[in-house]
């Protein structure tokens, strides 16, 4: 074959320019830490790593989401926990009860113990009310209004709870009041009222954080514990499955009439009623067989409050451990976009320095070229 | 036989004259060793007897020597199977060359390997609907503010990739038109090529027969021919016209005297010396899908241009250039067959409203590449179906157009009205979509009605992270919104992963046509290399030559020397005894 001048010069041009455009490339390599320039250069890996960012962005999402719904998980947890404190504090509310029982004889002291009662049922509200960044963590979807607040008036405690549901443009307000019936005290609520207070017992806050399927929402963690909740001990699941159930108003009320608050109002009525009508010799006895009665279900109040701070502490422990689910997904996928689309720098370097060689020898082989022909022997 | 006295003269004069061209020759190859297109020339000789080699062999003398060699003309060396090769492989380059222009455009906006695109934006505006999903935020206004934004940005990341395909498919017709660019179009070149060729033709017969070999215009020529194949499928034949074909007007009758020189009896003396002229056909595809040719220059048929076609562009209609038409108008049909010489060939339009969607051979130049652009849509089934720019513009707006019907209908049915605009209907939403005038106003907003004040943007959230692939699926959004979402189909793909699928689809027919092209063009030099083995200028052989045609200038001159030398002998030093 002929090898004549102008094939010569294309294909070294040619040449030069490849292993030009390889030394550019590993160059490339080092600097950005990329194993390819374009999607072009490998499709497929290009497809993949996409898909594993878009995870990775989705796992960083659920990490950082995850930190504010367990610090607010937490507060509900303090929230019960200071109600229970009130309850049975050294100073809480059954040693008051107690201490009315059975060491005191005179109304100062009595009306002493009332007072502290009567405070001690403001600190319940007031814990039931607590916030987290301005937002009620007891508060359900209704994140801008107080959800309790307590007036004593002459016939006894009003709780009023106050929600705003979704799709309302003005909050509701549901009115309880704990009202004589007979020899004891009890709430009394408005039927349509009940259905509300149903309604906001029902409401769910379930976050997709990692934990269960977006698919079924169901599966995901509510982070939702409603004020009427925490005192009554009866959960979101439990009020939806028991909406249409006759009896479920009347198991509400009953058990807000031994919750904690209920429980705290009764016993200063009980007092109140003592201090301020005439009286018999057997009045006191009277009075301390009901404070007794009060102070049993003071217990099972305990017990109640007791089972939601420490579901909410499994809450958290889940929280904690899908945290740490999320680290180690997203170190995984940290390593698996870095195996598709990492440049590895030990072999990118000897790349590049291969390829500074291969362009330095093409150089030569074209001064070689350039340089040497029959012409230069011919005399 | 009497030898004549100066006859070995008249013998070296013709070596040195020989000799004397052929290094003006090797001049001539060593000045144009880098002109484009040049073919290498060589003198061909022969040795010179005054009789012909009949009556030569008739002499009873056996001792009959030549006068010397006869310069009979400057030819190239050329090889047209090479250059059949060439052009084929020509075709084949130009058009995986020009797709490979269209993916490099696609790729600006497709390619996210290094921009946060499309993909990207869907990823924030799910990570957005995940952190709305906390109740402590769905009221908060800086996130659902948050919301809008990024939903603008990814709208507007729409709108951009769509006004980009636009303005891409816009540079690809006038690429082909040459409105508005300082370059001629390809219509335009391949029109000026086949005025040149045309002309060239003329001149070239012209100058033949009058005895110029015109060299370096049928370079020209050749050069031509190769740059009008990287536009459009060609072939080259070369033919004696109609006078010279032999043949009669029925194009079947055999005629002597066109070929050969014959006496007065008929008989043939010799024959004739008539310049061959050139055909270009372009081949192209019919309706019914069969192949046929358009004669696009006919040698030198007719007066003026009446021997070479013409080419024009038209059908598109604003943004729209799946209409554009091709019209080839073929110049004189074959002269060889008389029944049609001399009859105007017909028009040939090529263009997607007549069905004709594969208007010439598979990978057949620059021209084909453009149309198959502007014409395909990936919808065409087969191997050889390109995806064009309506592909991706109709992907993104079903991309689009799903997007914004989704949240819209989530949104309205929890409260908020509709947040997204302009994504009805589905064509030309990825360039209209937006954010919906209500919500800027206030109007519309992120909808909390239901159970509770997230489940709007849980579905939202769902939904960002379902992949529709035209079914009914078992989960709560299509528990909720069946009837609704039903017929949505993304193949199977989130939204983000839809975009994702799309710049793949991209990538993979990129890297595909990059080896094309690459595989292309390495044959393509390979075959330059054949080329330039048999035609191109080695500087190593015309050095050799020189030496060799010096040597052979020199002997002659030595022979005329030894010759006179000889004369003088006879003249000055014969006859005279004891001078």
């Amino acid at each position: 074959m002929r090898v004549t001048n102008a094939s010569t010069y294309r294909n070294f041009t040619s040449s030069v320019n490849n292993v030009h455009l390889s030394l550019n490339k590993s160059m490339n390599k080092i600097s950005s830490g990329e194993l390819y320039e374009k999607s072009a250069d490998a499709p497929l890996a290009y497809y993949e790593g996409k898909k594993i960012d878009g995870i990775y962005q989705d796992t960083l999402t659920k990490t950082s989401l995850i930190k504010d719904i367990s610090n607010r998980i937490y507060q509900q947890e303090l929230g019960a926990r200071s109600i229970q404190e009130i309850l049975s504090s050294s100073g809480g509310a059954k040693n008051k009860v107690q201490f009315a029982m059975t060491d005191t004889t005179s109304d100062a002291s009595l009306q002493t113990v009332m007072e502290d009662l009567l405070q001690k049922q403001q600190e319940i509200v007031d814990s039931l009310n607590v916030q987290y960044s301005d937002y009620f963590v007891f508060g359900g979807n209704d994140y801008k209004n107080a959800p309790f607040s307590l007036k004593q008036t002459d016939d006894g405690p009003v709780l009023t709870y106050t929600h705003q549901f979704t799709g309302d443009t003005a909050p509701t307000e549901i009115t309880l009041s704990l009202q004589k019936t007979g020899d004891t005290y009890e709430y009394v609520v408005s039927v349509s009222d009940m259905a509300k207070l149903q309604q906001a017992m029902m409401e769910q806050g379930r976050i997709d954080v990692g934990y269960g399927t977006i698919f079924d929402h169901g599966t995901l963690i509510d982070t939702f514990t409603g004020g009427l909740n925490l005192l009554t001990g009866i959960t979101s699941d439990e009020a939806i499955s028991r909406a249409s159930d006759p009896t479920f108003a009347n198991d509400i009320l009953e058990k807000l009439n031994s919750s904690a608050i209920g429980l705290v109002g009764k016993a200063t009525q009980y007092i109140s009623d003592y201090l301020n009508s005439p009286r018999t010799a057997d009045d006191n006895a009277k009075m301390d067989e009901k404070l007794k009665g009060v102070l049993t279900e003071m217990t099972g109040a305990e017990q109640t409050l007791s089972t939601v701070y420490s579901d909410l502490g499994n809450k958290y422990r889940l929280l904690e451990t899908t945290e740490s689910r999320l680290n180690t997904k997203a170190d995984n996928l940290k390593k698996q976009y870095s195996d598709k689309l990492g440049a590895d720098p030990y072999e990118a370097i000897m790349e590049m320095y291969n390829n500074n060689y291969a362009y330095n020898a093409a150089l030569k082989v074209g001064s070689q070229l350039m340089s040497s022909s029959l012409f230069d022997f011919v005399r | 036989m009497v030898r004549a006295t100066f006859a070995g003269f008249s013998t070296a004069f013709s070596a040195l004259q020989a000799n004397q061209k052929r290094l003006d020759i090797t001049g001539q190859n060593l000045a144009n060793m880098n002109t484009t297109g040049y073919t290498r020339q060589q003198l061909q000789v022969s040795s010179l007897n005054y009789t012909n080699p009949v009556s030569h062999y008739m002499s009873t003398s056996e001792v009959v020597v030549g006068f010397g060699v006869h310069m009979d003309k400057v030819t190239q060396i050329r090889d047209p199977y090479l250059d059949i090769q060439y052009r084929d492989q020509m075709q084949k380059s130009g058009y995986s060359n020009s797709l490979q222009t269209s993916f490099d455009e696609l790729a600006q906006f497709l390619d996210e390997s290094h921009i946060t695109g499309i993909r990207n934006a869907f990823d924030d505006v799910r990570s957005t609907l995940n952190n709305m999903t906390d109740p402590s935020k769905i009221h908060d206004k800086v996130f659902e503010s948050e919301l809008r934004t990024r939903i603008q940005t990814l709208t507007n990341l729409l709108n951009d990739g769509a006004r980009q395909i636009n303005t891409y498919k816009e540079n690809e017709y006038h690429r082909l038109d040459g409105t508005g660019t300082s370059e001629q179009g390809a219509i335009d070149t391949v029109n000026n090529i086949l005025q040149q060729i045309g002309r060239l033709n003329r001149q070239i017969k012209q100058n033949q027969i009058y005895g110029q070999p015109s060299l370096e215009l049928m370079d020209e020529r050749n050069v031509l021919l190769d740059e009008l194949s990287s536009y459009i499928p060609i072939e080259v034949t070369y033919y004696k016209d109609k006078e010279h074909n032999g043949l009669a007007a029925d194009g079947a009758t055999e005629v002597l005297g066109e070929k050969y020189h014959l006496d007065s009896a008929g008989n043939i003396i010799m024959k004739k010396e008539w310049p061959d002229d050139l055909r270009v056909t372009m081949t192209y595809t019919k309706p019914d899908g069969t192949s046929d040719k358009l004669v696009l220059v006919e040698g030198t048929v007719g007066t003026g241009d009446e021997n070479y076609g013409k080419l024009s562009i038209g059908g598109a209609a604003g943004d729209d250039y799946s209409g554009v038409t091709l019209t080839f108008d073929g110049c004189f049909k074959n002269p060889v067959n008389p029944d049609v010489y001399g009859e105007p060939a017909t028009k040939v339009s090529l263009g997607k409203a007549a069905n004709i969607n594969y208007p010439f051979p598979s990978g057949s130049g620059s021209i084909q590449a453009g149309l198959d652009m502007l014409w395909k849509d990936g919808k065409t089934p087969g191997l050889n179906d390109v995806k064009g720019y309506d592909y991706y513009m109709n992907e993104l707006d079903k991309l689009a157009s799903t997007f914004g019907y989704v949240m819209n209908v989530i949104n309205d049915d929890h409260g908020g009205g509709f947040l997204i605009s302009g994504h009805f209907p589905e064509k030309g939403a990825a360039l209209n979509i937006g954010i919906s005038q209500d919500w800027i106003n206030g109007t519309a907003f992120v909808g909390k009605d239901g159970d509770n004040a997230t489940d709007g943007v849980k579905y939202m959230f769902e939904a960002m992270q379902t992949e529709f692939n035209g079914s009914a699926k078992d989960s709560d959004l299509f528990k909720k919104y069946a009837a609704e979402f039903a017929g949505l189909d993304l193949d199977g793909n989130t939204f983000a992963n839809y975009m994702n699928h799309i710049s793949t689809v991209h990538a993979n027919d990129s890297y595909a046509n990059q080896i094309s092209l690459k595989t292309n063009v390495t044959v393509l030099n390979g075959i330059q290399n054949s080329r330039d083995s048999i035609s191109g200028v080695s500087l190593d052989e015309e050095a050799s030559n020189m030496m060799m045609y010096m040597s052979a200038y020199n002997a002659a001159s030595r022979l005329m020397t030894t010759l006179d030398q000889a004369l003088d002998v006879l003249i000055n030093n014969t006859g005279v005894v004891g001078r």
